[in-house]
């Protein structure tokens, strides 16, 4: 077992990358003992920054961290662990479906994964009621990118919305959202054999403020440009939800960077070990966020936007509805 | 490997110029077809590049006029496309496949088939919705998104351009193919010349060399193979050249080596030459002196017989007579030894040429049995000859020559037989125009025993020495026979046992001449013949079936006496044979009384009958009868038959007018041969006309009409060998006159002179009259009536009616002559008159006389004085003793 103690972070990066690898090369000869795993979906970037900062943010608590991909993972690995992070929502899914009774801190998944995962499961339902199983959902709640909406278009007044054809579920619980949040928002469902165009420009063209809100990836790219360019030839701020969407030309964006995932989720496991009864919180979007700004695109719309900072704390103070 | 046909009979040129160029254009050909097709490719390729680059940008333009359904967005975008020369059509279809803009070049489900052809002009290339990745962090489905097709831009591409650049390409490819084949060409015939010069250079000098021109050398250009080869040829034509230098000096050595002895060979033939020479000479000389001598040798022993028979013709005591024969028989015996060392030495010299005449070979061997007839009744033995009645009347031969070989078997046989008898028998075979003759001679002699036999044909070698003795003879006559048989294509064979007897068998063949069967003097005539011995019963029976007669054959007295009582009038003649024994039994005639009481008819008796008292007494008592005393010839068989009188046998042939009105020239130089000639024609009924030269000879034939020529070989003037030969070329009939020639030599130049001159016959001197007259018939084709005495005979003077004293006086008057001419020098005359005395001792057989003379004319032309003394005193002798005997 490997331990990591106060190294830097740029150190860590590369000892968890170093170190994931040895352990998958000597995984059979090894036996572990209890403690803490995590297990990432895959090893791309933002997941090893993750864990890297994981790591260090639990290196001076008592867990001994273990890190296994998911892929490499086994029942008898996962019953020697106390409690297991799986990274993405591959990992949960075969965390899930090796049936331990270890306690799962479920990150890095969106909530409408997280949900289709446990839904029907009663085992599941029950670890979520023993609070044995606990999420950090992936994406920021709909009701903190509307509160930087009206901060960053204190004066508008028609929020459009752009629906996915995947996206009726939550319907209704967006919508109730936007009406407490005082917009007058309008939703545009676009179907699978709907012009986009057509409906994007309709929704560019009945609204003064446009909100993105995550969808399947397809979806998300394949309206992104025309959402991004007629919102920009109309002068209509656009809200993003990743900082992504913001160097795409976004107006501004309310996202989970790798950083407060990490921190978030190592507060979360050290709240878990120091409790007695070694019980977790219940699934729940994150209270940590990152505001990205396109200074650019606000003075090409006649924007003069407040400082993220100032943004942060507005949120910060306005914070949970 | 084989090669095919046409490289085969391909030169080194045309192969090197294959070998380069195949390959060359081969490889021109690949690259010409590779790159044309790259750059064709290429040409293709960058169209549709350009053609898809352009549709690119396209698709990414006509995004948002097809998201919107712009289509004058999308019309616009395809107006700048179509100004380039390259694109031929632009449409904007859905993606459905419906169009937008332009015309609908493609269904929808063609599109898929237009892409995948990357030759194809017309160009499909998708409108994608553009997506942004707006995600921090990807999530499963992002992965799996694919582009979303919104449409489609279709490019029809213009090949015109394109097909005016292949074009291009293909020119181009072509000169520069074309270019490197020329280039490829040109290089292989000058890498062909760089071969085949040296190859053609070095073959026209093994061509030279070949031709004998070894100093020709070929240029060595080359340091490769070629090089080295034509060193190689320079180097063996080198060698060659030596060695042929060499071979010639040897050659030329061997050459001078070989003249030298040539030259010695051909001086070693001089000489060879010149002892041939001097060879033939001597044996031209051995020649003329046998000749000589047998002349010489015969001339005084003619003398001597004739004197012989004269002597024995007068007055003698027995005691005389008694000599006189011992006399004559020696003679003979000499006379006839000399003939066989004649004969002898002319067989071994091949002198002797065979005459091919027509004859009667029966006449021939009884004139030959006849002549021995005395002999054999002398001694008492039976001479029997048994004819064959196959053989043709006459056949072409050399009569002479057969009589001498079988005068000499039948003189050897009766020689060595005692008793007993002596049986000629001939057999006949006749094969087309030929008849093959076997001649038996078997006597019951004294035989030879086969080691004797073993000498007997060597030369002067008799079967015992005691024969000699005995009997006398050089042992040449077997010798003689036996070469002159083979001379004359035959063989002769003897068998013999010491005291039975001998066997000699003569084997000949004869062309026939072609006659009719002669006619049977006794056809049919029927004829009891009785004979107890069978040899003689056979030749008599042969003898009358030869006349005709039916014969009727009895073997002893009792058949004959049963025969003539019963059919005794059947025959017409009776013949009886009786034997020595048989006729001492005729005492008180108890044998012949019963026959002529029982046979009126004419009895013929065949004995041998010695005693003329004993035929007087037959003749007496059985009456009419003949008397046949034997041996007997055929014809005097016939005789007995047809005459009524008894046969007398006359030992001399009596003088008849048988030449009747025949007109003889005599071409004799001496007179009283002249004279001796003309009586003996004379005696005949011949008239002689007389010529003393050849020369007069001729003259005389222009004036009178001759039927006959007596030429003397040596006469003054003209000898007889030029008158004969002037005779021959006279124009008129005068040149066939028949031309008998009178010789006293034996010289072979003589007969060889004569020969080709048609001569009738030649005749020796002396002269013998029966002969002569013999001659002149035979010439003149008159019948002669008796067969000539081949006899040396000297003429009796008294018989022509010349006085001795006129040869005296004419020998005297020839010597006289001489000695005169010899006192004067005068050699033509003394040549003339010793001549004319040769011609006269010769003609009156003086040989000794006719010898001096002879020697006497030699000494004349050779101008020896001495000689001409020497001889002059010897003929003067013998012309006195000769005048004296």
């Amino acid at each position: 077992m490997i331990r990591i103690r106060n190294i830097g972070r740029q150190k860590h990066h590369r000892r968890v990358r170093l170190w994931l690898l040895v352990a998958t090369l000597l995984l059979p000869l090894r036996t572990f003992a209890a403690g803490l795993l995590i297990v990432p979906s895959q090893s791309a970037q933002p997941y090893l920054e993750v864990i890297d900062r994981l790591v260090g943010a639990l290196q001076d608590s008592a867990f001994e961290i273990d890190i296994m991909p998911a892929a490499a993972l086994s029942r008898q690995r996962l019953q020697q662990a106390q409690l297991v992070i799986p990274l993405g929502v591959d990992a949960l899914d075969q965390v899930l479906s090796l049936e331990t009774r270890t306690a799962v801190l479920a990150a890095m998944v969106p909530r409408e994964s997280f949900q289709t995962l446990t839904r029907g499961l009663p085992e599941q339902s029950t670890a979520i009621e023993r609070r044995q199983l606990s999420a950090l959902y992936l994406e920021q709640p709909y009701w903190r990118q509307l509160k930087l909406a009206r901060l960053i278009a204190p004066a508008g007044q028609h929020l459009g919305v752009l629906l996915g054809p995947h996206h009726s579920p939550h319907q209704a619980r967006l919508a109730d959202q936007l009406n407490r949040s005082g917009w007058t928002p309008k939703l545009y469902p676009l179907g699978e054999n709907d012009n986009p165009l057509a409906v994007i420009r309709q929704l560019v063209s009945a609204n003064d403020l446009l909100l993105a809100i995550p969808d399947r990836a397809d979806f998300n790219r394949n309206t992104a440009r025309w959402l991004l360019t007629l919102s920009l030839r109309e002068r209509i701020p656009l809200i993003g939800f990743s900082r992504r969407y913001v160097e795409a030309g976004a107006t501004a964006s309310v996202f989970s960077s790798p950083a407060t995932i990490a921190a978030e989720t190592a507060a979360i496991a050290a709240a878990w070990l120091q409790d007695e009864a070694r019980r977790l919180p219940p699934p729940a979007f994150p209270q940590r966020f990152d505001i990205s700004l396109n200074p650019g695109i606000a003075a090409r719309l006649g924007l003069d936007l407040p400082s993220p900072t100032s943004l942060e704390q507005a949120l910060q103070q306005e914070d949970a509805p | 490997m084989k090669l095919p046909g046409f490289l085969r009979r391909a030169g080194i040129n045309q192969r090197v110029l294959l070998l380069a160029l195949i390959p060359t254009l081969l490889a021109t050909l690949l690259m010409f077809a590779f790159y044309t097709q790259e750059r064709l490719i290429d040409a293709r390729e960058d169209l549709r590049h350009d053609g898809e680059l352009l549709a690119s940008y396209l698709a990414a333009s006509a995004e948002y006029g097809l998201l919107s359904g712009n289509r004058d967005a999308l019309r616009q975008l395809a107006q700048p496309a179509l100004t380039n020369p390259w694109i031929d059509r632009v449409a904007f279809v859905d993606a459905e496949g419906q169009p937008l803009v332009g015309e609908q070049l493609l269904a929808a489900e063609q599109i898929d088939a237009a892409r995948a052809d990357p030759r194809s002009l017309m160009l499909a290339t998708p409108i994608h919705l553009t997506a942004v990745t707006v995600e921090d962090f990807s999530t499963a489905n992002a992965d799996t998104n694919q582009p979303v097709i919104l449409g489609w831009v279709l490019l029809q591409l213009d090949d015109t351009e394109l097909q005016q650049r292949e074009r291009t390409i293909w020119m181009v490819g072509l000169l520069i193919a074309c270019g490197g084949a020329l280039i490829a060409i040109l290089l292989a015939l000058a890498i062909g010349r760089t071969i085949t010069l040296p190859i053609r250079r070095i073959s026209a000098t093994v061509d030279q060399l070949h031709q004998g021109q070894l100093g020709a050398r070929t240029e060595v250009s080359d340091s490769g193979e070629l090089g080295e080869l034509a060193r190689g040829i320079n180097n063996l034509a080198f060698q060659v050249q030596q060695t042929q230098d060499h071979l010639e000096a040897e050659v030329n050595k061997a050459t001078r080596d070989l003249q030298i002895t040539l030259d010695a060979l051909e001086a070693q033939n001089n000489q060879l030459e010149l002892a041939r020479n001097k060879a033939e000479q001597a044996n031209r000389t051995k020649d003329e002196f046998l000749a000589r001598m047998s002349h010489e040798l015969r001339t005084p022993l003619t003398s001597v017989l004739g004197f012989v028979d004269l002597l024995r013709k007068t007055m003698l005591d027995n005691t005389q007579q008694e000599y006189t024969k011992v006399i004559g028989r020696t003679s003979k015996l000499l006379l006839s030894l000399i003939d066989d060392l004649l004969d002898f030495s002319k067989l071994s010299s091949n002198a002797i040429r065979l005459e091919q005449l027509p004859f009667n070979l029966d006449a021939c061997i009884e004139e030959i049995l006849e002549l021995h007839l005395p002999s054999a009744r002398q001694k008492g033995i039976d001479l029997v000859f048994v004819p064959d009645p196959a053989l043709p009347e006459r056949v072409i031969g050399d009569p002479t020559r057969l009589s001498q070989v079988l005068s000499n078997l039948v003189g050897n046989a009766i020689k060595f037989t005692q008793q007993g008898e002596v049986a000629v028998t001939l057999s006949a075979r006749c094969a087309q125009s030929r008849v093959d003759i076997q001649l038996e001679v078997r006597d019951t002699g004294i035989g030879i025993s086969e080691q004797q036999q073993q000498h007997l044909f060597q030369p002067f070698s008799q079967a015992d020495s005691s024969i000699t003795r005995r009997f006398g003879g050089t042992g040449l006559g077997l010798v003689i026979s036996r070469r002159l048989t083979e001379l004359m294509g035959g063989q002769l064979r003897l068998e013999s046992t010491a005291g039975v007897g001998t066997s000699v068998c003569l084997e000949l063949s004869f062309e026939a001449v072609a006659a009719p069967p002669a006619a049977r003097l006794y056809p049919q005539l029927p004829v009891l013949l009785y004979d107890r011995r069978p040899l003689s019963r056979r030749a008599l029976m042969r003898r009358l079936e030869y006349l005709g007669c039916e014969v009727t054959l009895m073997r002893n007295r009792r058949q004959l006496l049963s025969e003539l009582a019963e059919r005794g009038d059947h025959y017409q003649r009776l013949l009886l044979s009786l034997s020595r024994r048989e006729l001492k039994a005729l005492k008180g005639a108890e044998f012949l009384q019963p026959i002529r009481a029982r046979y009126p008819h004419p009895v013929v008796l065949i004995a041998n009958l010695n005693r003329d008292d004993l035929a007087e007494e037959l003749k007496r008592e059985l009456a009419p009868l003949r008397l046949l005393s034997k041996p007997f010839t055929g014809a005097a068989l016939a005789q007995s038959l047809a005459s009524a009188q008894p046969i007398t046998v006359s030992t001399t042939a009596p003088t008849s007018r048988d030449l009747e009105g025949i007109t003889v020239l005599v071409a004799e130089d001496n007179h009283f041969n002249q004279l001796l000639i003309s009586r003996m024609l004379e005696l005949h009924g011949a008239h002689p006309l007389i010529a003393a030269t050849g020369r007069e000879a001729l003259q005389r034939l222009q004036d009178e009409a001759v039927d006959l020529i007596l030429m003397d070989i040596h006469m003054p003037e003209m000898d007889g060998i030029e008158a004969t030969r002037a005779i021959r070329a006279l124009p008129g009939p005068e040149s066939g006159i028949p031309i008998i020639t009178l010789t006293a030599g034996q010289a072979e130049q003589e007969a060889r002179a004569l020969r080709g001159l048609n001569i009738a016959a030649a005749l020796g001197k002396p002269i013998n009259e029966p002969q002569l007259i013999n001659a002149i018939n035979s010439a003149c084709h008159l019948p002669s009536d008796s067969a000539a005495e081949p006899v040396l005979q000297r003429p009796r003077l008294s018989r022509y009616g010349i006085a001795a004293g006129e040869l005296g006086h004419e020998l005297k008057h020839q010597l006289a002559a001489m000695q005169a001419a010899y006192d004067n020098h005068d050699s033509t005359t003394m040549r003339d008159h010793s001549h004319q005395l040769m011609g006269l001792a010769g003609l009156l057989g003086m040989s000794e006389l006719d010898a001096a003379a002879e020697r006497f004319n030699r000494a004349v032309k050779a101008e020896q004085r001495q000689q001409m003394a020497t001889e002059l005193q010897q003929m003067a002798e013998l012309i006195k003793q000769a005048l004296a005997g």
